[in-house]
């Protein structure tokens, strides 16, 4: 594993948004919940106890005359946009991870600002002029070797220098890894930090908790995994609908967004592809053009898709910021993947959503491949190849899928496919009514017609059919790996059907027809 | 057999393939079956039988092909929870030639047995054609089978729709030798 391609990513975060966004201040005691729930909560009630994951009356308990109010999602995303618009000013490279929380490459925008800190300066000083005066200075910007690492040094208002993400992450609490199950199980372990966490060796993490705990331990590490295979799609990937009349309401829009988001899923599904980032795209009646990044928090799947275009939505037409807000309805409206990876068989499951069969059948093949190793519990992907063999690769459960190469290849053996493809070729016999062996001559002229088949010097059994041979001629600039095959198909009187090959003079069984 | 699988893991189920480590994966995709909800343990060694159970209790559709004969209490035990959790058991044994051409015995006696009595291929002459379609004659016995069971010609691959009457969900179906493994629930 590379660290060559960790991005350097910046993180401003507002804490505790969603008490923020519903116009509090810190001096108020306010707890923000959900399912019943503490989300969020301001200043002065936290200093009384009160913290996330509380149950409201626990809440309550802890901070009397505590006003309790419900989350508004809507709220917060309409409240953040002028956030993100005002940081887009500086570069358009600005991804909302969620209402509250945004990053940016540092790349491109370091240098033409002039180093990382004077970035940090910058995006502090414009996000803070758009947000309300009493929560500016609430606002947090840190700098780090990839998106997990920078979250939480937004957290602290920290730039972690390059190469330093291991250190700075050890003394946190394997609670911040975002996995309750995982970081009950750590603690338990007597493993209560990410740096001890990490100081466990790879492989071992791999058998010992799964997939989900070798990419917790890859974080861990300071070695962000996000990006590794993530890309720009290789041809444009987009879906758009258009309003007659203009949709001047949330709701107008982004009921036409959910066709959108399938529309989309469908189209990264026959690609194989799964999206890590989404531009929300749209113009107005007076010709404004709207655009807004999101990044998953894994990958997109269709209600996520939803539930950002309808947060995006708010943002614009409900806005309540000074210049950016749209003077129209929106005229039409355009989801593009922006950022993609190859989805494997789990990840396309993820796509759409996940059912209860995909939930229970996912946890038991992690469970195998704990109880088997990684090398034992497999996925399958057909691919192009002139062999029966050739053409199916095995995906260990949980890793990406591979590239596939596309066709065509001349000289493959002709469908349906033999549901029985020998690891080893079974050795065979094949000879003409005369008993001489069956010899491919030049041009794929044979000796003499096969007529009997002994296969595994069993006995010799006649042949109500044959057809070949099927040539393929591989690797001919390299004498020593070139291969030349004739493909044959053999169909017994018992009427077993089987594909065969000779090369160098020798017969090969290489499938069966079963 | 391989067909049993493309209909229920097209609707969404998952499946699984132990045991069979020269399972030709691309007849299952020609069969229709989704493979990104296809699990493959080709090798799952010799407590193969923990393997089928945890399989069993997560996925939906599992073809077993046993590399040893499994003791009949543990066979009954693999029965009864693939029929709490109303999943299909599909004990597989699939006609090859070569070394592991043996295949172990299921002792316990199953639900339902297809065992193809015929195949006859068509599409392939002397030196001409190419194997295209085959037809078969499958009976079906066992014991939730009434009677002696039927006998059924299918043609595959040009099936017309699923047939699959014989077959009684929740309930584990011996796949007989010789057996086409792409053979036994379509017609």
């Amino acid at each position: 594993m590379s660290t060559a391609r960790l991005v350097r990513v910046l993180v401003a975060f507002c804490p505790r948004w969603p008490v923020a966004a519903l116009g509090y201040s810190d001096e108020e005691p306010v707890a923000v919940i959900e399912d019943h729930r503490v989300v969020a909560a301001s200043a002065s009630a936290a200093e009384l106890g009160v913290a996330t994951g509380q149950r409201k009356r626990e809440a309550e308990h802890c901070c009397p005359g505590l006003a309790v109010v419900g989350r508004d999602r809507a709220v917060e995303a309409r409240a953040f946009e002028p956030v993100a618009a005002a940081v887009a000013t500086l570069t358009p490279l600005v991804e909302v991870t969620e209402p509250g929380s945004l990053a940016l490459d540092v790349r491109g925008p370091a240098r033409y600002l002039g180093g990382e800190e004077a970035l940090c300066r910058e995006v502090a000083a414009v996000a803070r002029s758009a947000l309300p005066e009493r929560y500016r200075r609430a606002l947090r910007v840190g700098i780090a070797d990839g998106r997990f690492t920078a979250t939480l040094a937004a957290r602290h208002g920290l730039l972690v220098p390059r190469g330093e993400a291991a250190i700075f992450l050890a003394p946190h609490g394997v609670e911040v890894l975002g996995d309750p199950d995982l970081a009950g199980l750590l603690v338990r372990l007597g493993l209560p930090t990410l740096g001890a966490f990490a100081a466990l060796p790879t492989d071992g993490v791999a058998r010992r908790f799964g997939p989900a705990g070798e990419l917790a331990h890859r974080r861990s590490r300071g070695l962000d995994v996000e990006h590794l295979d993530a890309q720009a799609p290789a041809e444009e990937l987009s879906v758009r609908t258009e309003f007659d009349p203009p949709a001047e309401r949330v709701d107008v829009a982004a009921f036409a967004g959910r066709s959108l988001a399938d529309e989309l899923a469908v189209a990264l599904g026959e690609r194989f592809l799964a999206c890590t980032r989404l531009v929300i795209e749209a113009e107005t009646e007076h010709g404004e053009r709207l655009s807004r990044r999101w990044r998953a928090d894994d990958r997109f799947s269709i209600p996520t898709i939803v539930e950002r275009l309808r947060w995006q939505l708010e943002g614009w037409l409900s806005g309540t910021a000074p210049e950016p807000v749209p003077t129209a309805g929106i005229s039409w409206l355009r989801l593009v993947a922006d950022e993609v990876v190859p989805a494997s068989g789990r990840q396309l499951q993820l796509f759409g959503g996940r059912s209860d069969a995909d939930e229970r059948a996912m946890r038991g093949l992690d469970r195998l491949r704990g109880m088997l190793g990684p090398d034992a519990v497999f996925t399958a992907v057909v691919r192009g190849g002139r062999g029966p063999a050739e053409r199916v690769v095995l995906v260990p459960w949980g890793e990406p899928v591979p590239e596939l190469p596309a066709g065509p290849f001349p000289g493959r053996d002709p469908a349906p496919a033999p549901a029985i493809v020998y690891r080893e070729p079974v050795p065979a016999e094949l000879v003409d009514a005369d008993g001489q062996p069956v010899r491919v001559l030049s041009r794929g002229r044979i000796s003499g017609d096969p007529a009997l088949v002994a296969i595994r010097g069993g006995p010799w059994v006649g042949l109500a059919g044959w057809a070949g041979p099927w040539l393929v001629d591989e690797r001919t600039w390299d004498p020593r790996a070139r291969r030349r095959r004739a493909r044959f198909q053999l169909l017994t009187a018992d009427q077993d059907a089987h594909l065969a090959y000779t090369e160098s003079g020798r017969w090969w069984i290489e499938a069966t027809y079963d | 057999m391989l067909a049993l699988l493309a209909e229920p893991l097209a609707r969404g189920a998952w499946g699984a393939v132990l045991g069979w480590p020269d399972l030709g994966v691309e007849a299952a995709a020609e069969l229709g079956v989704p493979l990104a909800r296809l699990a493959l343990v080709p090798d799952p060694g010799t407590a193969w039988w923990e393997v089928a159970a945890v399989l069993v209790d997560t996925t939906d559709v599992v073809v077993l092909c046993p590399p040893s004969r499994p003791a009949p209490g543990l066979a009954r035990r693999l029965a009864s929870r693939t029929r709490e959790r109303g999943a299909l058991l599909i004990v597989a044994q699939p006609s090859r030639v070569g070394p592991r051409a043996a295949v172990a015995r299921w002792p316990e006696p199953l639900d339902v047995v297809l065992h193809a009595d015929a195949v006859r291929w068509h599409g392939l002459g002397s030196g001409y054609g190419r194997l295209a379609s085959r037809e078969l004659q499958v009976r079906s016995s066992g014991r939730r089978v009434p009677g002696g069971g039927d006998r059924v010609w299918l043609v595959l691959p040009e099936a017309s729709g699923p047939l699959a009457p014989v077959i009684a969900p929740a309930a584990p179906i011996k796949v007989d030798a010789p057996v086409p493994a792409a053979a036994c629930a379509v017609g």
